[in-house]
């Protein structure tokens, strides 16, 4: 009884320990171990893959570094599959702190030498990021030259040869918020989408992208059809990057995830089983005192 | 000194509430104007909100260093690293390549996601220390979580097929059922704490006292 005792009182930093020892080691020791697609994510991969070619991507990339590893896989593989499929792409953010974080990522999107022919300011813009939430969104809405007047690279927008034809929300055919928090996905839900369904005949999608804490929250969007797909954390961007066969950073994060998940489970087990055997051997210590 | 303290604000604060919801159903393009205008005010206001929390915080800070309260180091290294990041992109700008990039990439986005990276220690720690199926209603919770945890790995894949579909399940209908009802009450009280707003019932974004 006094081994499951200590070990319901074990010092926190030997768990902490334990977690550290399972991550690093699967990081050197991969497993590469298929992920299963879901429909949420498939929702989205279809719909890109229906666009045809020159259709233009509005991805909004509202999280900062904070959210790098379950976020910046999205954001990439997403990159990579507009460019294979020759769709156009405006890249956003409306978190100043992610505004380097999303060039990155566009950065690694475009190394591949499959795309060297993709022109920024043709193929490619990225806005920047601007502060202000529901407002840019809204104002992205009425004239998104007024709200982004310059570019990252401080160009004017107005004379990008990609941007002379979107004036307005509406111009674009697929709306994705990839998002830590607020302003994000509801900001998009809320406020974007009032603008997205002014498209006749068929309003523009949105869909979404977010750590996995936050995926529970935005199951009624899905449900009701305000979002058609959703990338929930790291196994979102790890079932994307199975979708467009390019596996990278969200696959290869998940070997750690995995071995994560099955300690977590393990010691949960552990502690109730060592929990109600020693509730049942005090149980039965009151019974024969009586 | 109510008058501007408290009288125009809660004029200024009606008046556009009203305004603007009654805005929302005016299709007509002067409606719009007025909209687009007004964000633009928004995203200039909201700008400048970056510097009242950076005269806060440097208050703050400094404050500290020159009381030398305990821990007054970390407040100069915190203004050191401040001063030095805004005017180095000041001067030499933040694009690829400059100063502030290279501190962007190499120092706060490695310290920005090991900061949140603490948290799976914690939650490991504690759900080991807490998480207890002591009543009916906790089993059932710890089931289903283990289920969703397994659900969102390929290890649960690899132990059954069907675990991943029964955690999306798990997503798709019970906690898209309690999601929803959560979402309503919070629209709910949205609407609520707005109305108070406009109608100056609600009066702590003035601060102070009555």
């Amino acid at each position: 009884m006094s081994v499951l005792t200590k070990l319901l009182a074990i010092d926190r930093r030997i768990i902490f320990l334990v977690i550290a020892a399972a991550v690093v080691l699967s990081l050197f020791f991969p497993m590469r171990l298929e992920v299963a697609v879901t429909p949420p994510v498939e929702s989205i991969y279809k719909t890109i893959e229906s666009l045809p070619e020159g259709s233009v991507v509005l991805v909004s990339n509202d999280y900062d570094p904070s959210s790098k590893p379950e976020l910046y896989p999205m954001s990439v593989a997403l990159f990579r599959h507009c460019f294979k499929k020759n769709l156009k792409v405006v890249a956003m953010t409306l978190w100043v702190t992610g505004e380097g974080l999303i060039a990155d990522a566009l950065n690694a999107a475009l190394k591949d030498e499959r795309f060297k022919d993709k022109k920024e300011g043709e193929d490619y813009v990225f806005l920047g990021a601007k502060v202000g939430g529901s407002a840019v969104i809204m104002g992205m809405g009425q004239d998104i030259a007024g709200t982004f007047p310059k570019d990252y690279k401080k160009r004017p927008v107005t004379d990008l040869p990609l941007m002379k034809n979107l004036k307005t929300l509406t111009d674009f055919d697929y709306v994705v918020s990839i998002a830590a928090g607020s302003p994000g996905v509801d900001d998009w839900v809320i406020y974007g989408s009032e603008y997205l369904r002014k498209k006749k005949p068929k309003r523009v999608e949105l869909a979404a992208g977010c750590t996995g804490v936050m995926a529970t929250q935005y199951y009624p969007y899905l449900d009701s059809g305000q979002i058609n797909g959703l990338l929930g954390g790291m196994k979102g961007a790890a079932e994307y990057e199975s979708l467009i066969q390019w596996k990278d950073q969200g696959t290869y994060q998940m070997d750690a995830e995995s071995v994560t998940h099955i300690i977590i489970i393990a010691f949960v087990i552990l502690g109730n089983i060592a929990y109600f055997t020693i509730r049942k051997s005090r149980g039965n210590v009151t019974g024969e005192a009586k | 000194m109510a008058l501007v303290k408290r009288r125009i604000p809660l004029a200024l604060a009606f008046c556009l509430g009203v305004v603007f919801a009654i805005q929302y159903y005016v299709p007509h393009p002067v409606s719009e104007t007025v909209l687009t205008r007004s964000n633009l005010w928004v995203i200039i206001i909201t700008s400048f909100s970056i510097v009242l929390g950076l005269s806060s915080l440097l208050h703050i800070h400094i404050g500290k260093m020159r009381t030398l309260a305990p821990g007054w180091g970390y407040s100069a290294v915190l203004v050191a690293s401040l001063v030095t990041t805004a005017a180095l992109g000041f001067v030499l700008g933040k694009d690829p390549g400059s100063p502030v990039f290279w501190i962007y990439t190499t120092m706060y986005v490695p310290l920005s996601g090991t900061m949140f990276s603490i948290l799976a220690f914690f939650i490991a720690s504690a759900a080991y220390k807490a998480f207890r199926a002591r009543t009916l209603e906790a089993t059932i919770l710890l089931v289903a979580a283990i289920v969703v945890m397994l659900g969102n790995v390929p290890i649960g894949f690899l132990m059954h097929k069907y675990i991943p579909v029964v955690g999306n399940w798990i997503y798709q209908n019970p906690n898209m059922a309690a999601q929803r009802g959560i979402l309503l009450g919070l629209s709910l009280s949205f609407v609520a704490t707005s109305l108070k707003i406009i109608f100056g019932i609600e009066r702590a974004y003035l601060g102070g006292g009555d």
